[in-house]
């Protein structure tokens, strides 16, 4: 609760400073609108604002559920198959690491400019640390565990579904949350580069006519949109690791 | 609950990780059904090794391990073995009642009573608790219902008492002696206490430190219950030197 307090006034103190800072500087709202004209953009034109950001968390949201569904069997498949994942990891991680955002322009040239190109953009920058977390999850066991399950005599798929699925939860929603968050940057990213519809298509026409006011709005919603995924995400990780341990005990 | 263990014979056995590193060299003895057997030796003596290719958890790379008249991988397969490692390795997700379900599941057998087992050990009021809620020593004991649910015939314990304070593990051991002279099921285990191993055990056997074999044998003839005053006779502390001059202590 005082923590909570807290946030809210430093988030207040930075928008009351910012509005301040405009007004003594006398900066034209052209180039820096205040949080009140940021508002009343929002007042404005909150449906074009929805209706936009709807279409970007729809391409953000099924990039990242496709990424996240075929990342975390291929690590199953990895950590199954060593010779695999020996070959493939190295370049995993390689790929987690660099901007991939950088390919946005020859996604959306070989992807079109419709809906499809943002979902297979978003889906790219999620993908790597979904894959990467799963399988570091996957294979994160006490060797005593393993040994307990082979004195009991439990094949691979009873290893699989008894112990290493529910052992890999912490590592798996560690990488979905950061994965999360890019899956939106990515879609943002693709509108931006060529698009007819969503929050980037918004902020490019917008920042073209100085509707610079409008442009913070739609970064303001987006914004919302990253959060609102993640927090769902720590949600069900709460439902999903309600036990305290970081692994297993 | 019934036990008849079978006898375990073991000839010859040669364990190697790599042709350089011999662990257990050519090693024969006999364990009868029933004995409590300890086993001292230095660290990196083969203590771990020698349980594990007793239970089948690591194949011999020369010689035989057998269980009555079975091989120790037939016996395995059919549940004679049970393990204690030093780490409880109970499952986070599950609550302590399915925790010592665990074996039954994985081996689909039916009419197991998890829960008389866990009475066993006295934790029966504990079966919906998860094992974050446990201390240390009642996750061993939770630890310990899981490996006598299923009627395994031959219980080993590596060390399974080494991470709790001296009393926890003077009162599990207690209990293990208990258990032991209910149920009459075959117990080896492994200790760094020589005390501890000579007021459990029937017979000690001392691993060699270098050589990778047993260095002695020696037959514990002590009166059972194993008192205080058991304890405190110049037989046992007879006994005790003898087997630390074993260890060159």
């Amino acid at each position: 609760m005082k923590s909570f307090f807290l946030q809210s006034t430093t988030l207040l103190g930075f928008l009351v400073g910012w509005q301040i800072l405009i007004k003594t500087a006398a900066i034209s709202p052209l180039v820096l609108p205040g949080p009140l004209d940021v508002l009343h953009a929002v007042l404005h034109h909150h449906r074009e604002l929805i209706n936009e950001t709807a279409v970007t968390a729809y391409e953000a949201i099924l990039g990242f559920l496709g990424s996240a569904i075929i990342a975390y069997m291929i690590a199953i498949i990895f950590v199954h198959v060593r010779l695999l994942e020996q070959a493939m990891m190295p370049y995993a991680i390689g790929l987690k690491s660099i901007p991939l955002i950088a390919l946005a322009p020859l996604i959306v040239m070989w992807c079109g400019e419709g809906v499809f190109s943002k979902i297979v953009m978003s889906a790219l920058v999620s993908f790597w640390p979904i894959l990467v977390g799963a399988v570091q999850g996957l294979r994160a066991i006490k060797p005593d565990a393993l040994a307990l399950m082979s004195s009991l005599g439990a094949d691979k798929w009873q290893v699989l579904t008894k112990l290493r699925v529910p052992s890999s939860t912490g590592y798996t929603f560690a990488a979905l949350k950061i994965a999360s968050s890019l899956s939106v940057v990515g879609a943002v990213i693709a509108e931006l580069v060529g698009s007819t519809r969503g929050i980037g298509h918004l902020i490019n026409v917008n920042s073209y006519y100085l509707h610079t006011d409008l442009v913070f709005a739609g970064v303001a919603f987006i914004s919302a949109v990253a959060l609102a995924l993640y927090g769902g995400l720590s949600v069900l990780e709460g439902k999903f690791r309600f036990w305290h341990e970081r692994s297993i005990d | 609950m019934t036990f008849s263990p079978p006898d375990i014979t073991l000839e010859d056995v040669s364990v190697a990780y790599s042709p350089g590193e011999i662990v257990l060299d050519s090693v024969s003895t006999n364990i009868s059904g029933g004995q409590f057997v300890a086993v001292v030796g230095r660290s990196g003596s083969g203590k771990s090794s020698l349980l594990k290719v007793i239970g089948n958890l690591i194949q011999p790379s020369t010689g035989r391990v057998s269980a009555g008249t079975q091989s120790a991988e037939q016996a395995r397969i059919k549940g004679l073995f049970s393990f204690c490692f030093q780490d409880p390795v109970l499952f986070g997700w599950r609550t302590c009642i399915k925790n010592v379900e665990l074996p039954a599941e994985i081996m689909h057998r039916r009419g197991v009573d998890a829960l008389a087992a866990l009475r066993l050990v006295g934790l029966e009021g504990v079966k919906d608790n998860y094992p974050s809620e446990l201390s240390g020593g009642m996750k061993q004991r939770v630890a310990l219902a899981r490996a006598l649910s299923y009627e395994a015939q031959i219980l080993i314990l590596d060390e399974p008492f080494a991470a709790l304070d001296e009393i926890t593990r003077a009162e599990l051991n207690r209990q293990l002696l208990r258990l032991w002279t209910m149920l009459r099921f075959t117990c080896i285990f492994t200790t760094h206490s020589v005390t501890e191993a000579v007021s459990l055990a029937d017979r000690v056997l001392i691993l060699s430190t270098n050589k990778g074999g047993i260095e002695a044998d020696i037959k514990v003839d002590l009166p059972r219950p194993r008192t205080d005053e058991v304890c405190e006779t110049p037989n046992f502390l007879h006994l005790v030197r003898t087997i630390k001059e074993g260890l060159n202590l």
